[in-house]
């Protein structure tokens, strides 16, 4: 056995331990189905868009009781989770560390049972109980988190993952019932990314999900990181109808968070979705007209070595309704690609090797070259030139 | 490839260790001029200029000074904000000139790819830190056509007791603010760092200026140079961006 395992089940023995004696000690909680987390207090708002089902009125909702006994396995986990629970509560740092650290090995650890681990998260979930863990909301590799403000976000994340992993549900039965009121922006984001990750038809969806999470005041007002991180979803599905909504966000420079946000999430989804993109910006000419250049990034997300891209940007390059230093901002754009590096819920960086980049920049360069030629865009050709100029190639080295 | 991106450090390492004493230039504490030897020398020679032009919506042409670190093969790390403005968006045009010492450059290299590294949330503060003007202590790398370094390029660490403790920290860069951009910068601290939100650091020992942005905080560990942070704010204070785990795994992963 491993040195970092035996230090685990010597911490996790500790742990139950410790529950054990705390279950010993104090009065039962009862179904500990009425208690019900801090998260979950906040009372659903009514009328459009923040009308919401009620957790209560879902009649699939995961915090009605559950008769099913645990297996062996499921409890033993269980009885884990009701240890972090104690020692999360402590809000001793140096036990909060030791806890989050047996979660992590005990939930995604080498030889972790992604089934009994399954069932004792959704048991432990229906209590409604929850601790903090001292963490911010932190997203890591793979969309999966580094880091989680509470045990009940921590657990749902692993939930996620371990459902993905056994081809089960439950995260995705709970997702809905989590999203179906405003309780926590920090499970909301996980539990986004657990129905994009569970149900690949959930676009609509999570597109309605978005729309009420955006239009929210109480979470607008002070954004927390998850609420913002959520903003992975809109480039992830391409949710178009939100599109309006970034534009706002990125119009209030006085709101930093927003705008950060918002004009990440507006370079995610147009470099996740370059044709729709550029298709809603042709039948949207006023999109970004007070910012000709923030739209000018978004059109040089195209992938012009695709017919349908290139046709609509050079409709674009045409279009004398645009400033020429709008349309050579593209061009320059194409040339010299900018974008947004992180970790995110949904959204991937994109894969660029060396040689992916040599084609990308030899095609521009044999476009460019056509362009001049044909005198295509007589009044770019300064932007061409530029054009020609940062793609040329390189002497060999 | 990293190994023999170590030998290379290394060996020149020994080369930098005679040409320049921390100690020496323990007094810098405002930026100076290294001179050409110690431009050419390790771990100054990853280091370059990264010329910028924007545009602003009305058309008018802006160029910008700012320095980069060679941190892999086609790739240079600078301040996100050398990248991306709030109102004019995503840089223009751009070259990075490694090793600049007036006329003369190690390597020219054209940049066809840019960076900021952060998202949605920034990993340098809460945000509120953060001007709109974008990404201010975000870090940013850019991408060249051509290798700057033949391949080689400066170690880093993610350590960040080599910017709180006692080690010997540097930043360098093309300072243009007060001086002529054309040739590299010297300052050092003369206590270690203090942390002010998420990987933003500050110090008030010493200064950094306008065109040092971008430019590495170098922290000497054994005899070994490692790029620890990036400088992103001067004013009263220096403020660096630290390589902390999460940037430096997404080098490791997306920069070529």
């Amino acid at each position: 056995m491993k040195k970092s395992s035996l230090l685990c089940l010597s911490i996790l023995l500790c742990l139950l331990s410790a529950w054990l004696l705390r279950a010993h000690y104090s009065k039962p909680s009862g179904t500990g189905t009425t208690e019900v987390g801090v998260a979950h207090q906040e009372r659903v708002k009514t009328g459009a868009p923040d009308a919401v089902v009620s957790a209560a009125a879902n009649e699939d909702n995961p915090a009605a009781p559950d008769t099913q006994p645990l297996s062996a396995a499921a409890a033993t986990i269980h009885a884990a989770l009701e240890a972090a629970l104690v020692e999360l509560q402590s809000g001793d740092p140096a036990r909060r560390e030791a806890a989050l650290q047996m979660l992590d090995e005990l939930l995604s650890g080498a030889g972790h049972d992604a089934k009994a681990a399954i069932d004792a998260i959704m048991a432990f979930l229906r209590s409604g109980r929850d601790a903090q863990t001292g963490e911010e909301f932190v997203v890591g590799a793979e969309g999966l988190l580094d880091h989680a403000p509470t045990l009940r976000s921590l657990l749902m994340d692993h939930l996620g993952s371990l459902c993905l992993e056994a081809g089960q549900t439950e995260a995705l039965t709970l997702a809905h019932s989590v999203l179906g009121k405003f309780g926590s922006t920090d499970e909301w984001a996980v539990c986004l990314r657990n129905t994009a990750w569970l149900d690949a038809k959930s676009g609509d969806f999570l597109t309605q999900k978005m729309e009420q999470m955006l239009s929210h005041e109480a979470w607008l007002k002070n954004p927390t990181r998850s609420f913002l991180e959520s903003f992975d979803v809109i480039g992830s599905v391409g949710a178009t109808s939100l599109l309006p909504r970034l534009e706002q966000f990125t119009s209030n420079q006085e709101m930093a968070n927003l705008w950060r946000a918002g004009t990440v999430a507006l370079d995610q989804f147009a470099t996740n979705h370059p044709l729709e993109t550029l298709q809603y910006l042709q039948s949207h000419p006023e999109f970004l007209q007070d910012r000709p250049l923030q739209r000018a990034d978004l059109l040089a997300k195209a992938d012009m070595g695709k017919s349908d891209q290139r046709a609509l940007v050079e409709a674009y390059l045409q279009n004398p309704k645009f400033t020429a230093d709008e349309r050579g901002k593209v061009i320059d754009g194409l040339a010299l690609q900018g974008g947004f590096l992180s970790q995110n819920l949904l959204t991937r960086p994109q894969a660029i090797t060396p040689e992916s980049e040599q084609l990308r920049i030899a095609m521009l360069h044999d476009l460019g070259n056509q362009w001049k030629g044909s005198n295509r865009f007589p009044d770019l050709n300064e932007y061409i030139d530029n054009l020609l100029l940062t793609t040329q190639p390189p002497p060999a080295e | 490839m990293k190994t023999s991106s170590i030998t290379t450090i290394l060996s020149a390492a020994c080369i930098a260790l005679t040409a320049f004493t921390p100690t020496a230039a323990q007094a810098q504490t405002t930026p100076t001029y290294v001179g050409s030897a110690t431009t050419s020398s390790n771990p100054y020679y990853f280091v370059g200029k990264l010329n910028m032009t924007f545009r602003s919506a009305s058309g008018v042409e802006q160029n910008f000074v700012g320095s980069a670190t060679t941190i892999k093969p086609y790739s240079a790390l600078t301040a996100g904000h050398c990248v991306y403005h709030g109102t004019m968006g995503w840089l223009r045009r751009a070259t990075f000139e490694r090793a600049k010492y007036y006329n003369t450059a190690a390597s020219t290299n054209t940049v066809t790819r840019m960076w900021v590294i952060g998202g949605y949330t920034s990993n340098a503060g809460n945000g509120s830190t953060n001007t709109y003007t974008g990404f201010s202590y975000d870090a940013g790398a850019v991408i060249c056509s051509t290798r700057p370094a033949g391949g080689g390029y400066a170690g880093w660490s993610t350590n960040t007791a080599l910017l709180t403790g006692t080690a010997y920290n540097m930043s360098l860069g093309y300072g243009s603010e007060n001086h002529n951009g054309l040739e590299m910068l010297r300052s050092a601290p003369t206590r270690g760092f203090t942390r002010s939100t998420g990987a933003y650091y500050r110090n008030t020992t010493y200064q950094i200026e306008g065109g040092m942005s971008g430019g590495p905080v170098f922290a000497l560990s054994g005899s070994t140079w490692y790029v620890a942070a990036i400088n992103v704010s001067g004013g009263s204070a220096a403020g660096v961006r630290a390589l902390d785990s999460a940037t430096t795994s997404l080098i490791n992963t997306n920069l070529n």
